[in-house]
């Protein structure tokens, strides 16, 4: 392979952060079992634990003391990140366990965590799947952002959906910051992100047409970055048939709302096995590869790597 | 970025392609009623109540339109007019091979004096060799549309102004003179107990 093609070759490689909003809603549940699928097609993956307040990804794979973790590489102690890989039991898939002893990580300063943004950039595989921790703070947002297509998880109860829409206007809210370069449109968007707003910038449609008063050019602009923007789903705990259609109607509240396309993945259905494995400190798609969730979770890898999308 | 739902047109604001199919627009109606009311987990949170009354109205007013396949038709000759939908993605157009000139027309419908019904049309095309979807690919009627203009289905066929614009598409595609053509077939029509509107 000469230069040129290993260059291609890197581009092809994928980031997928998990994040939802709301805690407990199997996040990084999902996040290692799907590394585990993506890695049993041969594909290299390293699994990062991204929850800097509360890291546990390792549990999943059966780790309890992680020789090395982020810690390491935030204080410094190693360079580069990826002398904080570790080998799990599963071939091709490679972990960064979260940071555990650090205080205060969940809250991490502006250039610190760009520097474990850039590094997380950098790594060479495949696919690298990055758990998030619950919340919709800036340090949560800004790693999902990280990934163009980020995947974000509900399940069918109130509460999660609630958080997941709350989370996606986070996130998309977000991003357009990032990508403003005019000081008046960014005061425009940061006006938009508290919803008491009293210039009545509601929706993304509002903020917009706000913005190409300002700046037409910058109008379009962040126009055609919206056309980009297209979050995956997947719809966690299902229990019935009607619950698995929520992931349509959270598509259509998307459009609706934020006037995007979201990719619905699939759904795990609610399967007791799922607790099992977590006790037993392994993924249950290792333990329970016959399970209605292991299928599920192979489903979406398949979606995931041959673009097919639910429709 | 999509258009705001105020702005959409029945099959944005269904969800569904131009093309979709009576159950699919069922099913997506039968959806999107239940996910807009003020009681959906997290929707509230997103449009105000007035919002979620404006969606559900014309998520309602798209389904009257699209679930009637008269009204549809209708509907989308309107946005055609627009330019804003074609009921079917443009394909690379189909150029007749060869035209049916005067005397085998004479001979395939049998005299001079043609009416030009469904059944002469579907003689033609069939003459020609052509099946519906290369006329649907050429003309961007609906195939449920030709095959009532075919069958005479005047509970199908739309009212006078649309019917004679498509049946003059047909005509073209048929190498036929469209004038004659149209005059012929709404008189056939209206002796089958066509109305219109």
């Amino acid at each position: 392979m000469d230069v040129s093609e290993m260059s291609k070759e890197h581009k092809r490689r994928y980031i997928w952060a998990i994040g939802g909003g709301k805690g407990g809603i199997g996040k990084s549940v999902i996040a290692a079992n799907l590394s585990i699928a993506l890695s049993e097609r041969g594909k290299e993956v390293i699994a990062v634990d991204g929850d800097l307040g509360g890291a546990n990804l390792h549990n999943l794979f059966g780790i309890i003391y992680p020789p090395k973790t982020l810690d390491d590489f935030i204080r410094k102690e190693v360079t580069d990140i990826r002398d904080v890989l570790i080998d799990t039991e599963i071939p091709h898939l490679k972990l960064i366990s979260g940071a555990l002893d650090i205080v205060n990580m969940s809250n991490p300063k502006y250039m610190l965590q760009q520097r474990v943004i850039r590094h997380i950039r950098s790594l060479e595989a495949d696919y690298v799947i990055l758990d998030l921790g619950a919340g919709m703070s800036y340090p949560v947002l800004d790693f999902f952002l990280i990934s163009e297509q980020g995947i974000f998880v509900v399940t069918p109860e109130p509460t999660s959906l609630e958080n997941a829409y709350r989370f996606l206007r986070g996130v998309f809210f977000r991003k357009l910051r990032k990508l403003a370069n005019q000081d008046e449109v960014k005061k425009i968007i940061e006006l938009a992100m508290d919803r008491g707003n009293p210039q009545g910038i509601r929706t993304p449609f509002d903020l917009l047409e706000r913005v190409e008063e300002t700046d037409s050019q910058t109008g379009i602009f962040l126009k055609e970055q919206i056309r980009q923007f297209r979050p995956q789903l997947i719809v966690n705990q299902v229990r019935d048939h009607k619950q698995g259609q929520l992931g349509f109607s959270v598509q259509s509240v998307c459009r609706k709302y934020f006037g995007i396309e979201l990719d619905y993945l699939g759904f795990v259905s609610y399967d007791h096995n799922v607790y099992l494995s977590v006790q037993k400190r392994s993924p249950f798609i290792v333990t329970y590869p016959a399970s209605e969730a292991a299928r599920c979770i192979r489903d979406i890898a398949s979606h995931l790597l041959d673009g097919k999308r639910r429709d | 970025m999509m258009k705001h739902f105020q702005n959409q047109n029945h099959y944005d604001m269904l969800e569904v392609a131009p093309h979709a199919t009576d159950q699919e627009i069922r099913e997506a109606f039968e959806r999107l009623k239940q996910v807009y009311t003020p009681n959906s987990p997290g929707v509230h949170d997103l449009f105000t109540p007035e919002e979620l009354n404006v969606i559900r109205s014309q998520v309602e007013e798209a389904y009257r339109v699209l679930s009637d396949p008269r009204y549809r038709l209708e509907y989308d000759l309107m946005l055609q007019g627009e330019g804003e939908v074609m009921a079917v993605p443009p394909q690379t157009p189909y150029i007749p091979q060869r035209r049916i000139t005067a005397e085998e027309l004479r001979e395939l419908l049998g005299g001079e004096d043609v009416l030009f019904s469904g059944k002469d049309l579907r003689a033609v095309r069939e003459y020609l060799s052509l099946d519906l979807e290369q006329v649907v690919r050429e003309t961007k009627i609906r195939k449920g549309i030709l095959r009532a203009i075919e069958d005479e289905d005047t509970t199908i066929l739309p009212a006078p102004v649309y019917l004679k614009g498509f049946s003059k598409a047909y005509a073209k595609t048929l190498g036929l003179d469209p004038n004659n053509v149209v005059t012929g077939y709404m008189e056939a029509i209206v002796r089958k107990g066509y109305q219109g509107k």
